[in-house]
């Protein structure tokens, strides 16, 4: 371990004169730019364990009826893979990036929350901690990376695999949407003065798109997660067609996850091609706007695209074209970027460094990618290409091609900032060309293994014409690759111990994190350059001929609001989703009504009691607020206790209605309505247990000293809080107890 | 090689590119003209960034460039291009869709269902059921429903028809067709568990004749088998638990968990295409299924070798 | 008959929204004056009358639930915002009491008319009662207007900020789908009316039908794909308009084409 820490204070990253002892600096740090790094190597360990699992995939494909592994093995390993790659590297390595740079780009001190970032980051060693420890549990998940059900569900799939695999989500659920809320909370409270919202760099300004991405998709995830343990856990049947579930539902929800999903790992990629490629192209990005505009236009579709996944499920013609032209709309905001990185390059001065390097392949290779994924949207197509190697390849190009690519090339380009030392160039080109001819040997053929008719997931195959030396060609690239990626770790090692000094500026690139030093001391900056423009370090540079001023004309970019109120509006958007797709199955659930308890067994005049006494509170904690404001502490409190009454009053009728529910025989496992009602309401009353906690500390708080002299922002946030729960609760109610009256 | 003779060899090889019906040649066609348009607009911007690469390269002491920010025309134009050629796509999608699977029948000519890990077809006008091999004339379009016994599966013959999923509770339909005799190769293309490789299918097209002859010898019920070994067999396979999971019409064995053994011996495949149906692979199977196909419903029976013998001797009558 | 004959007979002509959209006319007319806007003005109009009048209307009158959407979708999102961009910029839309021109309250007119008028029982009532269906009409064009105000109102200064415009859309947008996914997902009817019509009073049921294929539950699937995907399109249009609004403040190429 002593090596380990000279090697550390060698590279700067840690400092033997402090009393702590560097490990525990390193875990209890809640500096961004640590976090980042926490970040990004946690991303490495796991791209490792990915890799391998790759690797094995591609050994047992390696040949026609190959027995090295046993099916099950196989299938273990492919879902570990998938799982392992999008949920424990590209998303983590994509945070790091996110939380190194973007405070740096925005000219902040640090992200809004530093412990909140903290908090975020652990979950994700112990989501993937979780994950892989069902191999020790009795078996890990081998239902593939979207586990459909009825596969996924306790039937099919008894071992513990897919519990710990759902946890493991859940985790990593909440970890990416409590970073989402600390990036988009950071971005817009903690920007340097000048620093508006229309001179942030491309990067920062695709982070913050993608962080509303994340708020939307990754809550129906969660939702998803939580319907399948409760199925699984508990013994009701949400997608067990058996039992009159629907296997459908399984796809729809994860899917309007998963298609935002692809989008949320392949905008910061975007992100940070619109960075390096100006940059090395000696060029600003052409058309900032359009750039930028498109990446709106993107996030938006995604989330209106994903019944494309589903053309061969059966919807029918009607939902299968609207789902074609949606999906094929995303093209063009697509294509707008790729042009716009293309015609970047056009007329400039290009110096091909690494990072230029896999940021171009990286461009032609996600080209293709979209150009193969336009022949998916298509769903004539669709319907002979979907799960074959075509579309495995197509992901990889998107995922490998553009997403790793784009890691790499980030990687090699921050790295100096990150570390103070730059990257063996000659290590770096080699990486490059085995990287690019790898991974181009690996993915070009599977495109026409697919082609050939080879199915996606399958263990091994029969001797059929041409399948098993494209197969071959497949696994010998997948080894170039692995090689490319030892190169990596192997320069990354080497240069921070004896990389070349890099300067605060090696690249003489124009956004802030190249106005500190490498690495940037605690706090980020001594001092920043005047802000006029998106490129300050253009205008420092170049007096002669700045970039022309971004003005300031909206009250929005001057405005700053209150952090903790931006945290809790972002986190009440997240919630929104997931009720959403909680209420949404609630509905399908119950539109033809079964035998049993039903709505009918619900006591509208009473609930309809308590819920008066929730709304009720919502005045209150309003006249708490107007108590505040106009400093009568007293009146505050009184009313602060009132809104803790009355939600204790509401629990207290809930608790009474499940009382009579469950003497009517109800149970959750009992029909889908007792599931669906007893899911919703239950994660309802949950929220307002949290919300009601929330008003106790601040109760509490409230008597302090300190809180008289200084009121914090608490109570605002927790009464915006406090009215989503009553929000969403006005909303299940005419939903469960109106909307069957109506009928 | 002449020009037919290479197209043969690349269809052989990529079955997509060597459509047999008119369902399957509508989406053929539609790949080839979007492969033109995917391939034209990749050349072009490909070709621009490498001729840029080349181009515009930086060279030792070179100050920075002309500061170019965009061009609003520029972009208003490559947005609309775009936008015409989703149109078009648009379009040609929709007219291959309504091609390539029109609206089903009220009554399908066959019900497949997907099984872990095998398929079975029945042919509701006749009564016909069979597991793993699909005759349908030629000429003729089939209407079939589609339904799963347990998880998700999926029905692809990239030879003649689109892909279809069978949905445990939501019947799919689509037509199948061949323009000519002959045996296409059909997998299960999604993931349904240990043995997914393993649930290929045949679709074997023949000629009406043929079809209507082969339809009536599967209606015929199991020939009481001749020799004593086989009768030995029938008898252990009519004492064993084999009855609570097949069928074999005209004994006492009518259970429907696994495939109809009826006219097994007819099959070309066992264990939906991991190995060829011949006596030794069938031996090799009855002694430990387990160790020819891993995963399989069909536990290992211990029988002895004596046991075997019989039961291999008796479902070799099942033609 | 075939469908060239039925979108030639389907056209009606009685009713007074021919009159009363001469009346707005003159109006606009004598208050504005004939100038460039005139031309979103006199757009709005046609649409309005084409929506009510045109084959449509025959078609949403107790045929199909997808012709009735079509018409929900055009009174409530295109015609209300060509009426605004129709008036001067001079004109001020502010309200009194001042609640009326809060942003939550276009949000709530603009979502809550969708969802409002997709309840089972005023759906129904809507297609048979041509009160109601008057009643329906007036109120999508004014929640509509509510709605729009908050993006479009002539005046710059009572309009949202980009990017508090955005999210007013956006989040206005996904409230719209997740009606629109109910719709086109639930395997139940919405507008029950629809699936077994009580009398057919231009004789079109079979040729819709047969002739179409359109069965009550693909018009079903089609009226809700409608409200869910077109009604985002238009959404998203207004997103980039709004994300140019925000840039071309900017002195760069945008501006100058701005």
């Amino acid at each position: 371990m002593s090596e380990l820490a000279a090697i550390l204070t060698r590279a700067g990253l840690s400092n033997p004169e402090q009393r702590e002892h560097w490990t525990m600096k390193w875990i209890s740090t809640m500096d961004h730019k640590r976090i980042g790094i926490l970040y990004l190597s946690t991303a490495l360990v796991f791209f490792v364990i990915g890799g391998i699992e790759a690797l094995l995939i591609r050994l047992q494909l390696a040949v026609p009826n190959n027995r090295l592994l046993q099916p099950d093995e196989y299938n273990v390993v492919f879902t570990m893979h998938g799982t392992t790659m999008i949920f424990l590297v590209a998303m983590p390595a994509l945070f790091g990036l996110a939380n190194y740079i973007l405070p740096l780009q925005i000219g902040a001190r640090d992200m809004a929350f530093p412990r909140l970032n903290a908090f975020s980051f652990w979950l994700v060693p112990f989501g993937g901690l979780l994950l892989h420890f069902s191999f020790l549990a009795g078996g890990a998940p081998g239902v593939g990376w979207f586990a459909y059900a009825p596969l996924s569900e306790t039937p099919y799939s008894s071992q513990l695999g897919v519990d710990y695999w759902a946890l493991a989500l859940l985790v990593l659920g909440i970890g990416s949407v409590g970073t989402s809320i600390n990036l988009i909370a950071t971005v817009l409270t903690q920007r340097a003065p000048n620093m508006t919202l229309r001179r942030l760099p491309l990067f920062s300004w695709m982070i913050f798109v993608n962080s509303f991405l994340v708020l939307m998709a990754l809550p129906v995830l969660n939702a998803a997660l939580v319907m399948l343990l409760i199925d699984r856990l508990l013994g009701a049947h949400f997608f067990l067609p058996s039992s009159g579930g629907s296997a459908i539902m399984w796809q729809h929800i994860f899917w309007a996850f998963g298609h935002p999903e692809v989008y949320i790992v392949a905008i910061p990629a975007f992100g940070i091609l619109s960075e390096v490629i100006p940059v090395f192209a000696r060029k600003p990005i052409f058309g900032y706007e359009f750039v930028a505009g498109s990446t709106v236009a993107i996030a938006f579709l995604s989330l209106l695209v994903w019944a494309h996944h589903m053309f061969t499920v059966g919807l029918g013609h009607t939902v299968d074209l609207f789902f074609v032209a949606s999906s094929m709309l995303i093209a063009i905001p697509t294509g707008v970027k790729v042009l716009a990185w293309s015609a970047t390059l056009v007329g400039g001065r290009i110096r091909l460094d690494t990072p230029m390097l896999f940021c171009t392949a990286a461009l032609l290779q996600f080209l293709l990618a979209g150009l193969t994924g336009v022949s998916l949207a298509s769903a004539a197509l669709d319907w002979q290409t979907k799960n074959s190697y075509y579309l495995v390849a197509h992901f990889h190009f998107v995922f490998v091609g553009l997403i790793v690519f784009a890691i790499l090339g980030a990687l090699h380009y921050w790295f100096p900032k990150m570390s103070g030392r730059l990257l063996s160039e000659r290590l770096g080109k080699w990486t490059f060309w085995l990287m690019t001819a790898g991974f181009n040997m690996t993915f070009v053929i599977q495109h026409f293994l697919g082609l050939a008719g080879m199915p996606r997931r399958i263990f091994t195959y029969a001797d059929l014409p041409g399948w098993a030396w494209m197969n071959m060609v497949s696994t010998i690239g997948a080894f170039l690759m692995a090689a490319a990626a030892l190169l990596f770790v192997w320069n990354l090692v080497t240069s921070l111990l004896n990389g070349e000094r890099a300067g605060d500026n090696p690249w003489r690139a124009w956004t802030l994190e190249w106005a500190t030093t490498s690495p940037p001391p605690p706090g980020n900056f001594r001092s920043l350059p005047p802000i006029r423009s998106r490129r300050p370090l253009w205008d420092d540079a170049n007096p002669d001929r700045p970039d022309p001023m971004v003005g300031t004309k909206w009250r929005a970019e001057v405005h700053v609001p209150e952090k903790n109120e931006t945290a809790v509006a972002a986190f009440i958007v997240s919630e929104s989703a997931f009720f959403a797709v909680l209420i949404l199955a609630y509905l399908f659930y119950n539109a033809v009504p079964e035998a049993g308890v039903g709505a009918h067994s619900l006591n509208l005049a009473k609930t309809g009691a308590f819920t008066l006494c929730l709304l009720l509170s919502s005045i209150t904690i309003w006249r708490s607020e107007v108590s505040l404001d106009r400093g009568n502490q007293r009146a505050m409190r009184l009313w602060l206790a009132a809104t803790l009454v009355l939600g204790g009053i509401f629990l207290t009728g809930q608790g009474l209605e499940y009382g009579t529910l469950f003497e009517d025989g109800a149970s959750l496992n009992g029909n889908l309505f007792a599931t669906a009602f007893f899911t919703l309401t239950g994660f309802h009353g949950l929220h307002v247990c949290a919300g009601l906690i929330a008003l106790a500390i601040v109760l509490g708080l409230a008597r302090s000293a300190d809180f008289k002299r200084h009121p914090p922002p608490a109570l605002k946030a927790v009464a915006l809080y406090w009215h989503f729960v009553d929000a969403v609760w006005v909303v299940v109610f005419s939903t469960v107890y109106f909307l069957p009256h109506l009928r | 090689m002449d020009q037919d003779h290479i197209r043969l060899s690349v269809a052989a090889v990529l079955q997509v590119f060597d459509p047999q019906s008119p369902q399957a040649r509508a989406m053929f066609r539609l790949g080839l003209e979007s492969s033109v348009i995917f391939a034209i607009i990749f050349a072009m911007v490909a070709g621009a960034v490498v001729y840029a690469l080349m181009r515009y390269r930086w060279h030792e002491g070179e100050p920075d460039p002309r500061q170019v920010a965009g061009n609003t025309t520029i972009e208003i134009v490559w947005t609309a291009i775009p936008c015409a050629i989703v149109v078009a796509l648009f379009a040609l999608t929709a007219r291959t869709m309504s091609v390539s699977d029109p609206p089903a029948a009220p009554a399908p000519d066959l019900l497949v269902i997907g099984h872990q890990w095998w398929w079975e077809a029945r042919y509701p006008k006749s009564g016909v059921v069979a597991a793993n091999e699909i005759h349908i004339p030629v000429g003729r379009a089939m209407s079939i429903e589609f339904d799963s016994a347990d998880v998700l599966h999926e029905f692809w013959v990239p030879r003649l028809a689109r892909k279809i999923a069978a949905v445990p509770g939501h019947p799919n339909h689509i037509w199948i067709e061949a323009d000519a005799p002959g045996t296409y190769l059909g997998v299960c293309s999604e993931f349904c568990g240990t043995e997914h490789a393993w649930m290929h299918f045949l679709i074997i097209a023949e000629t009406p004749a043929k079809f209507a002859e082969w339809e009536s010898s599967q209606l015929l019920p199991a020939s009481k088998p001749a020799g004593l070994e086989a009768r030995k067999g029938l008898a252990l396979f009519e004492q064993t638990s084999c009855v609570s999971c097949h069928a074999v019409n005209g004994t006492v064995a009518g259970a429907r968990v696994g495939p109809d053994l009826t006219h097994f011996a007819s099959r070309r495949e066992l264990g939906a295409g991991i190995v060829e149906n011949t006596p030794d692979n069938l031996r090799r199977w009855l002694k430990d299924p387990q160790q020819v196909k891993p995963g399989a419903k069909m536990p290992d029976f211990k029988f002895s070798g004596e046991q075997i013998g019989q039961l291999v001797a008796y479902f070799e009558t099942l033609k | 008959m075939t469908t060239e004959q039925f979108l030639l007979r389907g056209w009606t002509w009685g009713g007074c929204s021919l009159p009363m959209g001469a009346a707005v006319l003159v109006c606009y007319l004598v208050a504005f004056g004939f100038q460039r806007r005139f031309s979103c003005f006199a757009a709005a109009l046609g649409l309005t009358l084409l929506t009510l009048r045109s084959p449509i209307n025959s078609l949403a009158d107790g045929y199909l639930f997808s012709a009735h959407m079509l018409q929900h979708l055009i009174l409530l999102l295109i015609v209300p915002a060509l009426a605004m961009l129709s008036l001067p910029r001079s004109l001020s839309l502010a309200m009194r009491p001042r609640v009326l021109g809060h942003p939550l309250f276009g949000w709530i007119a603009g979502v809550g008319a969708m969802w409002l008028w997709h309840a089972p029982a005023l759906c129904n009532a809507a297609v048979s009662s041509r009160s109601v269906h008057a009643l329906q009409t007036v109120s999508l064009l004014a929640m509509g207007g509510l709605f729009w105000r908050q993006i479009l109102a002539p005046r710059e200064s009572e309009r949202l900020v980009p990017p508090s415009a955005i999210l007013y859309l956006f989040s206005a947008c996904v409230t719209c789908s997740i009606l629109g996914i109910i719709v086109t997902f639930s395997p139940v009817e919405v507008c029950s009316i629809y699936s077994a019509p009580p009398i057919d009073r231009l004789g079109l049921l079979q040729f819709v039908r047969a002739g179409w294929g359109m069965t009550p539950e693909r018009d079903q699937q089609v009226g809700g794909l409608l409200m869910w995907v077109p009604m985002c399109l238009i959404y998203l249009s207004a997103i980039v308009v709004q994300i140019a609004r925000w840039f071309a403040a900017t002195e760069g190429p945008l501006a100058e084409k701005l």
